[in-house]
């Protein structure tokens, strides 16, 4: 009965709106004409009101009449105003900044960034940080992973120095999706779901968003965040033109890298209706490091010398058929290309003094190309009907990791005598008997050469419509909003695999004849200060020149084919997944008090096909078998966010959220790769389950009107069956009698993990202090975590261990002091991560940890006029390096990898 | 100034930052070609009258060429194989477990191998019978002889390898040849005490199971060592169609590879645990020849896991004489 009364409620309060009008409105800055996301429409004195979107706009159901609004945007002065809501109306208001009078020492637009951020922030329904474009620019942060490691939680994982891999909230990348305009964008790497960030150039964007705690209409797997990336849109009828020109410097190389964009908006016809944006990019740079890594008791030195491009071309169509009808098409192309070459040298003493070893120092050069291609397009619509809005949107994803080719070449001596030393744990040391050198190639025979090539699809097609409809309780303006989603995802990996070993006898090239030995064949680059002068380098193996014989002597190699099936057809394989899901969910405001709640459901099939591999007795390859398997599983996801508004600029926010991360691919297709004669193999698992969460959060959030905010919270997080890697022994799996016992490595559910955590946040441009002083500002949060996950029988031991959340550091965070004087700016930023473990082993012993990095960077422009500005730009300023170790023993470092520090110098325009 | 200077550079930089997508000089591999191959070495007992070298394909995927290949080679000796010739070519087909050998026509200078009818392909492997020429009942004294593919002609994808040339010479080591161990229960059980650790069969082994009659086979660079059976089997093969059934001793065999000189042997070769681990293994000895009969005696055997002092497999001192077969 009561549910009768309460739909007829609801019924009768729709009846109520549909007398309504709609007044659709965009909020810009009064100089820039820049949108201001984020702003508070409010009605009156009452509770009913809007936010604006990321475009500056907003839509507002009204009762006929006169009506008043007041908008609110911190670091702007309230501005109120009357309308007559007779008829659908558009209206256009500009704001003029609070702080004007404090031109002095304020730069011009550089608040602009932390407004727009923290407005939407202040204002959003859930936990969620906003990185804005020009907020962007504060910071040297070329790419989008390193744009977001300055929010509160975040970490990277890094690769060659630069962002790649996103931590949320000590969460491994796996447990946050990633999102462009609202649509997941795939993988392009084999085998995993996390996108490399760096493929992405942080310029192509009007915002980032974290979210922290998801709300029923967002996808459901995103246990430590959901990162959307949101490209730009044209702005008004004035033809918009900014761009950027940057030269840098790489010290390590001693080689330039460069940057260039360009952006063109403008929008077209009576009343703007039609908006086109086109934004491009393209950055390049030329790195290196300089790297020991250690396993076990054999050490490696690597020299790596680096290109990497990144482009990017985006564009944004949009038509608004009227105020409250709109097309779009979005379209971004994101295109990340490595080039690299690797000269190692491996030692590889025999510790035991083995008749059946040797001592062996190998020298190795690799030299590949890897490109990855984001694309994603997003066709859609957005209409605002009498007593309901509707949105829809179409989507296709794709994101491709090319390696056209991958070629490395080997020679190995074998000293008489080879010892090493980790006395030194930051440079071990190695020596030889007396009448062996390490850099006399002649002492180098041929091993091997490997050239192969690999291509990853990952492909998205996705659908979904969203229904809001408006509903009054009492005075209190709610919406119900549910729809629905359909996602076919499609990933394959095919790889070419080529091993060749000499068997030609005596070799002649360039004119020298005899042994196959490196002499003949090294060259290339050979740096002289390696690791600071630790170590001496010598000539590397010259691929162009292992190639041209290669080529040349085709007759005198020979091909392992073994190596070449096994490898091929293990890591080839073809998965589809189907995602349904929908949704029914609430956003309603009672005076103070704002809930967003409801209910998500997902469900996901998954097919695919692979491989098997079966070896003899003796270890030779016996079959392959191709395979096909299926799973499936459904998640009904409650969410709740409130958020109590205690005034204008200060919330107290809750949170309880369900949310799942699932397996990846290459963890759960069960291609197997069993070596009998060596009794180990590694193995899929398809009863492997993802992982669920529940999620609390709790945080209070004060913003300054000077544009600043002061945070804290907490969050918990309880993660049921989480995903780790188990080593055990068998001699039966599914059915397959190995007939002895193999030791198989395989990922496996672990049973609960906790990860508890508090985040402060505290950012302000400290305008209240004395004259000069003003210009001081500064930009600090930490986080601190705590995980506890249990390893059921981890070793086959059948024990129960406890240990951290891989990817989890206990502290993170950002310190930053700028100081803003005559339109000149410095800024000195330091990002900090603690220690962390990144990879569980075999067994305790054998758990990998990087260590902790504070990495500072400093940066300083000066604006030239309202177009110009000028920019320069200094990363890794002390050299930080990258530091792995293992059994949670700092001495026991097995990695060190240094970067050297880098710069820009370039030039802003904006017209 | 210096902004025009500034977007010079960037600018330049900015239209040379091309991706490295290309490798200075590809790799030409994927039409990998077929390769054929032959034996690089080979030697035989003095009183050998000719030896059998193989031709054959190295590792590949998928088919065989369906048309024919013709080789041009070279055949030369020195000293006592100078009238060296090639005597015969076959290869071996199988049919329902029988084996059946198929003659190759060759000239003077070229060898073509043929489609078998029933294969559909080429043959894997072909086997070249080389004659020595020798007066019977002649011993070689000296010299050697060399084979050279120095042509392949074909319509497929095919090469020869570029290690294209056989040499022969004569197995001159003191240890050359068959021998015959003769035991009786205490010298098996020392036989078994060293050897039973890389042979799980042997170990299993009482004195009542064998023979007694222990053969010792030292080819070029390998040694066969065949421990006989009293227990008999009953064995079944087809040549050429016919199929004979015999009863035969089983026999437990050991295979190694050896380097003898100087009166020191070392054996190395491997073996397969009972839990199916294949691990290496060396031994070490010493040998002489007194009155005709060929004396090693064994002083340690080590395996993979078992080679530090006091832990090897075994230890000591264990002579074995051996007669000549």
């Amino acid at each position: 009965m009561r549910t009768i009364l309460t739909l007829s409620m609801v019924l009768l309060s729709f009846l109520a709106i549909a007398q309504e009008v709609v007044i659709k409105g965009k909020i810009t800055d009064e100089n820039s004409g820049e949108p201001l996301p984020g702003a508070t429409v409010q009605v009156g004195s009452s509770t009913m009101g809007t936010v604006t979107d990321v475009d500056g706009e907003f839509a507002l159901r009204l009762k006929s009449g006169e009506q008043t609004l007041t908008i609110r945007y911190l670091g702007y002065n309230d501005f109120s105003m009357t309308i007559d809501a007779s008829a659908n109306k558009y209206v256009e208001l500009s704001l003029k900044e609070l702080n004007s009078e404090l031109s002095e020492v304020v730069v011009y637009g550089s608040l602009q960034g932390q407004q727009k951020a923290l407005n939407q922030q202040k204002n959003a329904a859930n936990i969620k940080n906003i990185v804005a474009a020009d907020q962007i620019g504060r910071f040297p942060d070329p790419n989008v992973a390193e744009a977001i490691q300055r929010i509160p939680g975040a970490t990277l994982q890094r690769d060659q120095g630069e962002g790649r891999y996103v931590i949320v909230r000590g969460l491994a990348p796996q447990f946050t999706n990633i999102s462009i305009n609202g649509e997941q964008i795939p993988s392009p790497e084999a085998g995993v779901r996390f996108v490399a960030l760096d493929a992405v150039p942080s310029d192509q964007l009007s915002s980032i968003e974290v979210s922290k705690a998801l709300t029923p209409d967002m996808d459901g797997d995103a246990i430590g965040g959901s990162v959307n990336l949101i490209t730009r849109k044209a702005k008004n009828s004035d033809l918009e033109i900014q761009g950027t020109l940057v030269g840098g410097y790489s010290e390590l190389m001693g080689k330039p890298n460069a940057q260039g964009s360009l952006l063109l908006g403008k929008r077209f016809g009576q009343n703007e209706k039609l908006g086109i944006l086109v934004n491009a990019s393209h950055y390049y740079t030329d790195r290196g490091s300089d790297n020991w890594e250690r396993d076990g008791d054999e050490i490696e030195l690597r020299d790596y010398e680096l290109r990497r491009t990144r482009s990017a071309v985006s564009g944004t169509v949009d038509y608004r058929i009227n105020p409250n009808n709109e097309l779009y098409f979005r379209g971004i192309y994101n295109s990340f290309s490595d080039r690299e070459w690797r000269r190692a040298i491996i030692f590889t003493p025999d510790v035991d003094d083995s008749p059946f070893e040797d001592n062996e120092i190998g020298r190795f050069t690799k030299d590949r190309f890897e490109r990855q291609n984001i694309s994603s397009f997003n066709l859609g619509g957005k209409h605002m009907l009498p007593g309901f809005s509707i949105d829809y949107e179409a989507s296709y994803a794709n994101a491709i990791q090319d390696t056209p080719f991958d070629y490395e070449v080997g020679f190995i001596a074998e000293p008489d005598e080879l010892s090493l030393d980790f006395s030194d744990s930051e440079f071990p040391a190695f020596s030889t008997n007396s009448d062996f050198s390490y850099l006399d190639n002649i002492n180098y025979e041929y091993d091997e050469l490997e050239a192969g090539n690999t291509y990853a699809k990952d492909e998205n097609i996705t659908g979904k419509v969203n229904i809001g409809i408006p509903y009054m309780i009492g005075e209190n303006q709610g919406l119900i909003k549910f729809g629905g989603k359909y996602r076919a995802k499609t990933k394959t990996l095919e790889v070419t695999n080529n091993k060749y070993e000499w068997a030609g006898g005596d070799v002649s090239f360039d004119g020298q004849e005899g042994d196959f030995t490196l002499e003949k064949f090294a060259g290339g680059l050979v740096d002289d200060n390696f690791l600071d002068g630790q170590y001496k380098l010598t000539a590397a193996p010259d691929m162009d020149k292992a190639i041209t014989f290669f080529n040349a002597n085709r007759s005198g190699f020979e091909l392992n084919t073994d190596d070449k099936q096994v490898d091929e057809s293990v890591e080839s394989y073809t998965a589809s997944e189907d995602v349904a899901a929908a949704y029914l969910m609430t956003d309603i405001k009672f005076n103070k008090l704002q809930i967003a709640a409801g209910v998500r459901f997902e469900q996901t099939s998954v097919e695919y096909s692979y491989n098997t591999v079966f070896f003899d007795d003796e270890g030779d390859l016996d079959e392959i078998v191709p395979e096909k398997g299926s799973t499936d599983y459904s998640f009904v996801l409650p969410q709740i966010n409130l958020r109590y508004a205690l005034n204008n600029l200060t919330n107290i926010r809750f949170a309880a959220t369900t949310s799942y991360a699932r397996p990846n691919f290459e963890s759960i297709v069960p291609s197997q790769e069993i070596n009998i004669a060596d009794k180990e193999g590694t193995i899929g698992n398809p009863n492997l389950e993802p992982v669920s969460a529940i999620n609390l959060d709790f945080m209070v959030d004060h913003y300054f009107g000077t544009v600043g905010v002061l945070s804290a919270g907490v969050f918990h997080k309880n993660l049921d069956k989480f995903i780790y890697k188990r080593v055990y022994e068998t001699s039966i799996y599914n059915g397959i009698d190995f007939g002895t016992d193999v030791e198989l490595v395989q990922d496996v559910n672990g049973q609960t993990a906790t990860l508890t955590g508090i985040e402060l946040a505290y950012q302000q441009n400290l305008t209240f202090l004395p004259g000069a002083l003003a210009g001081l500002g500064l930009y600090a949060n930490y986080t601190y975590t705590a995980s506890n996950a249990e390893l059921a029988d981890r070793s086959g031991l059948g024990e129960t261990e406890e240990t951290n959340l891989p990817g989890q550091a206990a502290h993170v965070g950002n310190l930053s002091l700028s100081y803003g004087l005559n339109g000149f700016t410095a800024r000195i930023s330091g990002n900090y991560a603690g220690a962390y473990l990144n990879e569980l082993g075999d067994d305790a012993d054998e758990d990998e940890y990087i260590n902790d990095r504070l990495q500072i960077d400093a940066t300083a422009n000066y604006q030239i006029n309202s177009q110009f500005n000028v920019f320069a730009e200094f990363l890794n300023i002390t050299n930080a390096p990258y530091e792995a170790y293992v059994a949670d023993e700092k001495d026991q470092i097995i990695q060190r990898e240094f970067y050297s520090w880098w710069s820009r110098l370039g030039i802003k325009f904006n017209f | 100034m210096k902004l025009n200077k500034i977007l010079y550079v960037a600018l330049v930089g900015l239209f040379s930052a091309c991706a490295f997508d290309e490798p200075e000089t590809a790799i030409q591999d994927t039409d990998f070609p077929l390769r054929l191959q032959i034996d690089e070495e080979g030697a035989d007992l003095a009183d050998a009258e000719d030896y059998d070298i193989e031709i054959s394909f190295a590792d590949y995927i998928g088919d065989l060429p369906a048309t024919e290949i013709t080789l041009t080679y070279e055949l030369g000796g020195e000293g006592d194989f100078s009238g060296v010739e090639i005597d015969e070519i076959i290869y071996e087909y199988e049919d329902d477990d029988c084996a059946f050998e198929r003659e190759i026509t060759f000239t003077g200078s070229t060898i073509t191998i043929p489609v078998d009818p029933d294969l559909g392909t080429v043959p894997e492997a072909i086997e070249i019978k080389v004659a020595f020429g020798l007066p019977e009942d002649t011993e070689a004294e000296d010299g050697g002889f060399t084979l050279a593919i120095t042509d392949i002609s074909t319509s497929e994808h095919v090469v020869f390898s570029d290690a294209n040339e056989f040499e022969y010479e004569i197995l001159d080591n003191d240890a050359a040849g068959e021998w015959v161990l003769e035991l009786d229960e205490a010298g098996f059980n020392s036989f078994k005490e060293l050897f039973g650790s890389v042979s799980p069969d042997l170990a299993k082994l009482s004195f009542s199971d064998i023979t007694g009659e222990v053969k010792f086979e030292f080819e070029f660079e390998e040694v066969k060592i065949e421990i006989e059976l009293a227990e008999e089997e009953e064995v079944t093969e087809c040549e050429d169609g016919e199929i004979e059934t015999e009863m035969t001793n089983l026999i437990v065999e050991i295979e190694a590879e050896y380097d003898a000189e100087d009166g020191e042997i070392e054996f190395e070769g491997s073996y397969f645990t009972e839990e199916g681990e294949e691990l290496d293994f060396i031994a070490e000895a010493a040998y002489e020849m007194v009155g005709g009969d060929l004396i090693i005696t064994f002083g340690k055997l080590v395996d993979e896991d078992h080679f530090e002092d006091g832990d090897e497999l075994f230890s000591g001192e264990a002579p074995f004489t051996l007669i000549k077969d």
